[in-house]
């Protein structure tokens, strides 16, 4: 029975995990099948016995007993098991040689799953003990396949379908899912070692994955994190909970002490679909198979932006022009850790093994790195100035919005409410910046008003701001995409990533089907109108609603501007301005969105963006304020305290 | 009927002022007359820019930019949504058209 077995054309694994003992013909069994996948969990041991049968009795067709056909390489090493026939954990198993795959509890459901789906396409590479000790030889050697574009030990690519795991998240899968995670009101569990809502407590497996990574948090931050301030006491404000008023809670804390934690916007067990292809169907609980690899380069795109600002900003506490501001500056840096964290609870919870490795790479690029920079390209401009930063968290920090916010309306579910609750902690993001550039701006109104020149006094002129939003507004128009995009189309239609409130049912067809969008396209030296259709244009309707927001910014700066009398106007500049993505990028655009040619727009480059003179100028301006109540001589202090807290509050006790 | 959006604005200022009662009585009301939504959705809106004059409250496709509203002056608001009643015209007008406009604009899309 054996030898037929082992003749046969099918492929056959073994599984040994929970409960399980593999002795005497179970193990002569599994030594007969292609693999053998063994758990090790010290929690739910297993056994892997070396008995009489496995010495000669079963022979296989060949004449040698499966153990030296398995280690034909080391013929001593079968005869040293068979003489010791020792009983073996799954680890010490996997060290002799006789585990083709070693899975931690962690990996188990996900990588069987996902290795013995792709045998067909992609070899898979065994520990290596197995090959340590196997050489060449198996008793079923891996048939040589192709497996261009497939990394060994993966998951397939793209467009490898898996409706098994389709099937069983729309079905079983999405009640129970969401029942564990806090469907519904959720509990907030702020004692555990990473405060959640999602009932880490019950799920062992992704708690230890959890603990393993947060130490490399831990040690990122404080390599590069904000710098020389982890042993200073912020007046912070951390999330408690989920719901209105539960992320407003504020004390003083060191900031490798905040409490990092995982929380989801509680959730609708029946939320439907409401655009794109599956519309009126159950968001999915699961990551569909078919979606995997585009849902996990979403957020890990997503992901990858939060730990980079944080670097680009690790230096600007040396030049804060007040305590407040120092302690905003902090505020937005431990938060935009704790959106890493919920993009990396995502990746280890629903991407197995990938996830894992994605998450711990997040870790591993670094902003500005040359040879391993973040995703995006803003992501790598440096920040070292607050004249940056403001423009950097009003415009930049409003793209993330933006994303969420199509992310918020996301099919599949865990994503939508991780970025919901994400969204209410990125408004304080915008509103800093906002505020900031806001206050710059009056403070050179009132000095222009006074008749002082703000270079004489180390303020920041109008003219010079004005470069500065030049260049981060149209830095983060290019983190839109390109305006005609099949990608786009394709999230959309899954239910990926919606219009920004899609939910809200603003919309005239849900499907994008029946519409075109127009755009503005340069041919030689002008613009020609071109339509696309409407699922390709999802970029583009993103960045319009980006466009409107920003303008509404750039409205309420200047109503401040005319209310102190005086003639300079902010303008936000044309989505066509400066792009290096999409229909624009190679063409040359003035801020107010006018094609010129490249000699133009070389010769006036020194108008519209800030120059290397501007950036000196203003690094010279920035000089640390550290003594409560007082600010820098180019920034108005703020209209009031945060949390209702006196401006000359202490917002940081220095050690 | 056409379903009427109702935005309340959850904006720092706003929210300071109470808008987050506001929207909690508000979506308490119409939970309890109309579950599916089928009349009148209520939600909350990161911002709209009328920071000077909230708490704001809008009323879409009517097109009305409620400010400065008061928990007093949810009844009326209510009516109207209802259908019972006018537009609160003591509460419209506050802030500047192109605060209006950016809203608008959003809501109306033709697509």
């Amino acid at each position: 029975m054996l030898r037929r077995y082992e003749l046969t054309s099918k492929s056959f694994f073994a599984l040994v995990d929970q409960g399980s003992a593999f002795g005497g013909l179970f193990l002569e069994l599994a030594l007969a099948g292609d693999r053998i996948y063994a758990l090790d969990d010290p929690d739910a041991e297993v056994r892997v016995a070396v008995g009489p049968l496995s010495d000669g009795r079963l022979p296989m067709s060949n004449g040698l007993t499966r153990l030296e056909s398995r280690f034909l390489a080391d013929p001593d090493h079968a005869r040293r098991l068979m003489k010791e026939q020792p009983v073996l954990t799954a680890a010490e198993a996997d060290e002799q040689g006789l585990v083709t795959f070693l899975l931690e509890d962690i990996d188990w459901d996900d990588d069987v799953r996902t290795r013995s789906r792709s045998a067909p396409r992609c070899r898979p590479t065994p520990s290596p003990a197995w090959r340590r000790a196997c050489g060449t030889a198996g008793p079923r050697p891996a048939r040589a396949r192709s497996s261009a574009g497939c990394r060994p030990g993966r998951t397939g690519s793209s467009r490898d379908p898996t409706p098994p795991a389709r099937r069983r998240c729309r079905a079983t899968g999405s009640l129970s899912r969401l029942a564990s995670t806090g469907g519904g009101m959720s509990t907030v569990d702020l004692e555990a070692k990473i405060p959640n809502n999602v009932g880490l407590r019950d799920n062992k497996r992704l708690l230890r994955a959890l603990e393993k990574w947060q130490p490399a948090f831990l040690d990122w931050w404080r390599e590069l994190g904000p710098s020389d301030f982890n042993a200073d006491q912020v007046y912070l404000r951390t999330a408690v909970g989920v719901g209105k008023g539960g992320w407003a809670h504020f004390d003083y804390v060191k900031m490798p002490d905040y409490r990092w934690g995982i929380f989801l916007a509680d959730g609708d067990p029946l939320r439907k679909i409401h655009f794109g292809d599956n519309l009126g169907e159950v968001c999915w609980q699961e990551v569909p198979g078919e979606f995997r690899n585009r849902l996990r380069r979403l957020i890990v795109t997503q992901g990858d932006t939060e730990p980079a600002s944080v670097e680009q900003q690790r230096m600007l506490g040396h030049t804060a022009p007040s305590l407040a501001d120092l302690r905003s500056l902090f505020q937005v840096n431990v938060e935009e850790g704790r959106h890493l964290w919920a993009m990396v609870y995502l990746l280890h919870t629903y991407f197995g093994a990938d996830g894992r490795d994605e998450a711990d790479a997040m870790l591993e690029r670094h902003s500005g790195d040359p040879d391993s920079p973040r995703i995006l390209e803003a992501f790598n401009e440096p920040i070292d100035t607050w004249l940056d930063f403001f423009c950097f968290t009003t415009f930049t920090d409003r793209d993330g919005k933006y994303q969420l916010a199509a992310l918020a309306e996301s099919a599949f579910d865990p994503l939508a409410r991780s970025t919901q609750f994400m969204l209410n902690e990125e408004a304080y993001h915008m509103q800093t910046g906002e505020n900031g550039v806001g206050r710059v701006l009056h403070r050179t109104a009132e000095l222009t008003r006074e008749g002082t020149d703000p270079r004489t006094v180390g303020a920041l002129p109008f003219d010079l701001v004005q470069r500065y939003i030049n260049f981060w507004a149209s830095r983060s128009m290019d983190l839109f995409g390109g305006e005609d995009s099949t990608n786009a189309a394709e999230s959309f239609a899954a239910g990926l990533k919606g219009r920004y409130r899609e939910g809200d049912g603003i919309y005239k067809d849900p499907k994008a089907l029946n519409a075109q969008y127009k755009i503005g396209v340069p041919e030689g030296d002008r613009l020609v109108e071109r339509e696309i259709p409407l699922r390709r244009a999802m970029n583009a309707l993103l960045l319009d609603s980006y466009v409107a927001d920003c303008q509404r910014i750039v409205s309420r700066w200047n109503r401040d501007l005319e209310r102190m009398e005086v003639d300079f106007r902010v303008a936000l500049p044309d989505k066509r301005f400066n792009r290096n993505q999409g229909v624009y990028a190679d063409h040359s655009f003035t801020p107010a969105g006018e094609l010129v040619s490249r000699e133009e727009w070389e010769r006036r480059l020194a108008e519209w963006l800030p120059s290397q003179e501007d950036r000196d100028y203003v690094k010279a301006c920035m000089k640390p304020v550290h003594e409560p109540g007082k600010y820098a001589n180019w920034i108005a202090p703020h209209s009031q305290g945060v949390n209702e807290t006196p401006l000359d509050f202490e917002y940081v006790k220095f050690h | 009927m056409e379903t009427r959006l109702v935005y309340v604005c959850d904006g720092g200022d706003c929210n300071e002022r109470g808008s987050s009662n506001l929207y909690h009585r508000m979506r308490t009301w119409f939970e309890e007359r109309d579950p599916h939504e089928e009349r009148v959705k209520v939600r909350r809106y990161p911002c709209f820019g009328g920071c000077e004059f909230g708490p704001n409250i809008t009323v879409w496709p009517d097109r009305i930019f409620y400010s400065q509203v008061k928990v007093d002056d949810l009844d009326d608001i209510i009516r109207h949504i209802e259908g019972e009643g006018e537009p609160v015209k003591r509460l419209c007008g506050k802030v500047k058209p192109d605060v209006e406009e950016f809203l608008w604009q959003m809501l109306d899309s033709p697509y």
